[in-house]
């Protein structure tokens, strides 16, 4: 376990996710990297049926942490990081719950990771119900738990991957010398997945260009 | 008087409760009165007592009267009355026949009246063997007092030799169930039927080897008395005794790849671990069968868990399982060879060994008895689930895996399990390695006699790891290399190879070949030497002008008169070389290019080697010491001439 950021792949026109993974994985490849198993990533939205009181959440299982379920609020104020780690029970006692929250999406991801030195690189596809959303990349830097000491090795293997550029900070939520926790890690999935469901929103009602720039400004 | 409160006291209660009726009436003993309590008292003096010993019809007199006393009677002062008459009649009577004999033997009473003069006079009675009568015949008297004490303590004596010996005679009395209960302490019996079953396996430990490991108790009924009247009878293959013999033998590299074994050449045992179960305490005939069936019962469990390891674990160097020999290549050239071997038991036989090449202070063997006591001890106690709902036989951190959390590498780690046989490889590994640095730091040991080598092994060991601490001194210069502090070198055996820390810090790692610990000991012990003598210098005055690992340059003290220049010592090619600078004022052929005179030093002065092997004195620093000195000569010549 290490400092884990995810950054997503910003898709070129014309250019489908397949496609898009095809790159990166050569990409990947280029650096020295190799491959070493799969891995998935499962999350659930649920939707509190009361939500004066109670608030929406969403849990992410995955093969990283097998044992785990991570539970996260889905939060207006990004920089707390309130993450619960849960035992495997939890989502049987979550079915008995369904009168007060029913699950509304599910997300997943699934990909080939990569292993170089002390690095782990996971690419992959972000699906909701059937079709894709996405392309994450996962950057996992086992050795340390300060982002702030090890930016420097992300920022030159990303922009390498990602072919762009990417800050020259780390993450607000991993800034100030805070250690790194699972937690922070689901934050930045679960911050993805928002963005999508929202994005998906207003595809579901289709909007003029300008609405959706008005939109965009009020975001 | 409106303010008191009344209390109820009751008195003590004196009188017993004979009965408590259902409506809560109770029926009392009412308590003696003194006349009953003096009544029941004289009726409990036992006035056959004394006569006991004389009469036995008496006692039986009085067995048969003791019934009857505890009845009341209508006149209960009779029997007292009846027996205090007997009494005073045989008083009378004995003082009778007292009278007479006195009468007889004391015709003249008064004979000596000034020796007892408060004697009281002869009619009073008076017992002969208590003490000496009046009388004239007093050794007539003693005599006979002494014979009858003869006779006393004759017949006393007598006694206790009869009751001695029927206490003798009882003890020898073999006794089935004495001999049962003594085996009930050390295994456990059950009964089956008209059988009576022990139970040797090692189930209660947690063991689930599923051989059987009963035993039948049997008694032998027309036993003599030196042999025991218990038998046991055991299953026919818990009649062997069996062990475990692990073995390091020297090979080829490629032993395994042979496939003719026939061909293979005559191994050459280094090593040979036996487990001895004590034989301290000689048992008694079954029990020291018991034992021994117990333990090759475990042993035979050992060794099947060992062959099921073996054909499901697949290192890289491969383990061959052929019949009851285990091997393994641990080394290039060494193998590793675990053999079960069994032989018939007989009472009072010893184990045979091969004891030419074992080593007892590492066994092996123990080691693998470990593992698996510690294995049966895993499998009997499951930690309790915590909380009660959780899920059985979970550990501590597995529980809390979930919570913390932990990743994917690091469950994979908890889960998995160390093989027996790959740790006792390992062990084995360690235990070849161990020998060899012990061998290695023998020799050289031996052959380098000074300086001195002190290796420091450790009391507790761990089965893969051993720290030595390897010091060196040169003899009558302690104090200089005190200087520098300890000269010491701490070597760490591991499993495959080891790493040796030196003084300064720096880490050496070594392989299996102890030939490279043997150069690095010998570097040390040379740059020890020079260190040695860079302390001694500092002493005797002269100067270091510069000093790296191993070598040295001097300056003589500024004030003698010395007769050369500088002295270097340098060690070169694993020797110590000393050189001397030589004060030549002759001119030598300058160089054209180096102009300026302070170059002259460069071109002038002349090295000579010392042959300091040549020189006098028990070791280097001391002959360096001797050379240092006649070097400064006109200094201490000065010192002796100007006093």
């Amino acid at each position: 376990m290490g400092v884990t950021v995810v950054f997503q792949w910003e898709l070129v026109d014309g250019q489908t996710h397949q496609q898009a993974i095809q790159e990166l994985h050569g990409r990947i490849n280029n650096t020295g990297a190799v491959q070493e198993g799969k891995f998935y990533y499962e999350s659930k939205f649920y939707q509190a049926s009361d939500s004066a009181t109670t608030r929406d959440f969403y849990t992410l299982k995955t093969s990283e942490y097998p044992v785990t379920v991570f539970a996260r609020v889905d939060d207006s104020t990004k920089d707390k990081n309130s993450c619960i780690q849960c035992d495997s029970p939890m989502e049987s006692l979550l079915v008995k719950l369904r009168e007060f929250f029913t699950p509304k999406r599910t997300f997943e991801i699934r990909g080939t990771r990569f292993k170089l030195a002390d690095f782990w690189i996971r690419p992959g596809i972000v699906t909701s119900s059937g079709s894709n959303k996405c392309v994450t990349i996962e950057i996992e830097y086992t050795p340390s738990y300060f982002a702030d000491d090890c930016w420097p090795l992300f920022s030159e293997l990303g922009s390498y991957i990602l072919n762009r550029q990417i800050d020259d900070k780390p993450p607000t939520l991993m800034e100030n010398n805070k250690q790194f926790n699972p937690g922070m890690m689901v934050q930045q999935y679960v911050e993805i997945f928002s963005r999508k469901a929202t994005t998906q929103a207003n595809f579901q009602q289709p909007m003029k260009q300008e609405q959706i720039q008005a939109y965009n400004t009020q975001m | 008087m409106q303010n008191d409160v009344q209390l109820a006291i009751e008195g003590q209660k004196e009188c017993f409760i004979q009965e408590i009726a259902l409506n809560g009436q109770e029926t009392w003993i009412q308590p003696m009165s003194m006349s009953e309590q003096f009544g029941r008292a004289t009726q409990r003096i036992d006035f056959g007592k004394e006569l006991q010993d004389n009469n036995e019809v008496e006692v039986k007199k009085e067995v048969e009267a003791s019934p009857t006393k505890a009845e009341p009677k209508e006149n209960p002062w009779d029997e007292v009355r009846k027996s205090i008459f007997e009494a005073l009649t045989e008083v009378r009577v004995l003082h009778d026949v007292l009278a007479v004999l006195n009468h007889n033997t004391n015709p003249a009473p008064p004979a000596n009246p000034q020796q007892q003069p408060g004697q009281p006079p002869q009619k009073i009675l008076q017992l002969a063997s208590i003490s000496g009568p009046a009388s004239s015949s007093t050794e007539q008297l003693r005599a006979s007092s002494v014979a009858a004490k003869k006779k006393s303590f004759l017949l006393a004596s007598k006694v206790i030799k009869e009751g001695a010996e029927r206490l003798e005679r009882n003890e020898k009395q073999p006794d089935f169930h004495q001999e049962l209960q003594y085996l009930r302490q050390h295994y456990r019996l059950r009964r089956k039927g008209e059988k009576i079953l022990g139970d040797l396996s090692f189930r209660t430990a947690g063991s689930s080897y599923p051989a059987l490991g009963e035993f039948e108790v049997i008694r032998d009924a027309d036993c003599s008395r030196e042999n025991c009247p218990l038998k046991i009878r055991l299953p026919h293959e818990l009649q062997n005794m069996a062990w475990l013999s692990i073995k390091l033998v020297r090979c080829d590299i490629n032993d395994s790849l042979k496939v003719d074994l026939s061909k293979v050449t005559k191994e050459e045992t280094v090593s040979t671990y036996h487990h001895v179960i004590s034989t301290k305490y000689k048992q008694k005939g079954y029990l020291e069968e018991l034992r021994q069936a117990q333990h090759s019962l475990f042993t035979r469990e050992l060794f099947s868990q060992l062959c099921r390891e073996v054909s499901c674990y697949r290192p890289i160097v491969p383990i061959y399982m052929i019949g009851d020999h285990i091997s393994t290549q641990i080394f290039p050239d060494t193998k590793l060879i675990i053999e079960l071997c069994r032989k018939p038991f007989k009472a009072g036989d010893e184990m045979p060994f091969d004891r030419s090449s074992e080593r007892r202070w590492f066994c092996l063997e123990q080691h693998l008895t470990k593992l698996l006591r510690e294995h049966h001890a895993a499998s009997k106690s499951c930690p309790a689930p915590h909380p009660t709902i959780a899920t059985m036989g979970m550990t501590k951190k597995q529980r809390i895996a979930a919570t913390k959390p932990y990743n994917l590498p690091r469950i994979e780690r908890m889960r998995k399990t160390v093989p027996m046989i790959h740790k006792i490889i390992e062990a084995a590994k360690h235990a070849e390695l161990l020998r060899r640095v012990e061998e290695e730091l023998d020799s050289i040991a031996k052959e380098i006699a000074e300086p001195n080598i002190h290796i420091h092994w450790p009391i507790i060991q761990n089965p893969v790891h051993t720290s030595i601490k390897v010091h060196f001194s040169v003899a009558g210069y302690e104090m200089c290399t005190k200087q520098f502090g300890m000269h010491s070198m701490l070597l760490n055996v591991g499993i495959n190879g080891c790493t040796a820390i030196q003084r300064d810090g720096n880490i050496v790692e070594l392989g299996t070949d102890t030939a490279e610990m043997r150069r690095v000991i010998e570097g040390e012990l040379l740059s020890l030497q020079v260190a040695c003598l860079a302390g001694l210098v500092r002493i005797i005055d002269w100067t270091v002008l510069s000093s790296s690992k191993g070598c040295l340059l001097l300056a003589p003290p500024s004030s003698s008169q010395s007769i050369t220049g500088r002295v270097s010592v340098r060690t070169e090619n694993r020797k110590i070389r000393v050189y001397i600078e030589e004060k030549t004022t002759n001119s030598t052929p300058s160089s054209d290019l180096l102009l300026d005179p302070k170059w002259k030093v460069l071109t002038d002065n002349e090295w000579r080697e010392v042959d300091w092997e040549k020189l006098a004195g028990a070791n280097f620093v001391g002959k360096m010491d001797l050379m240092l000195s006649c070097l400064c000569k006109a200094v201490t010549d000065k010192v002796h001439n100007n006093p």
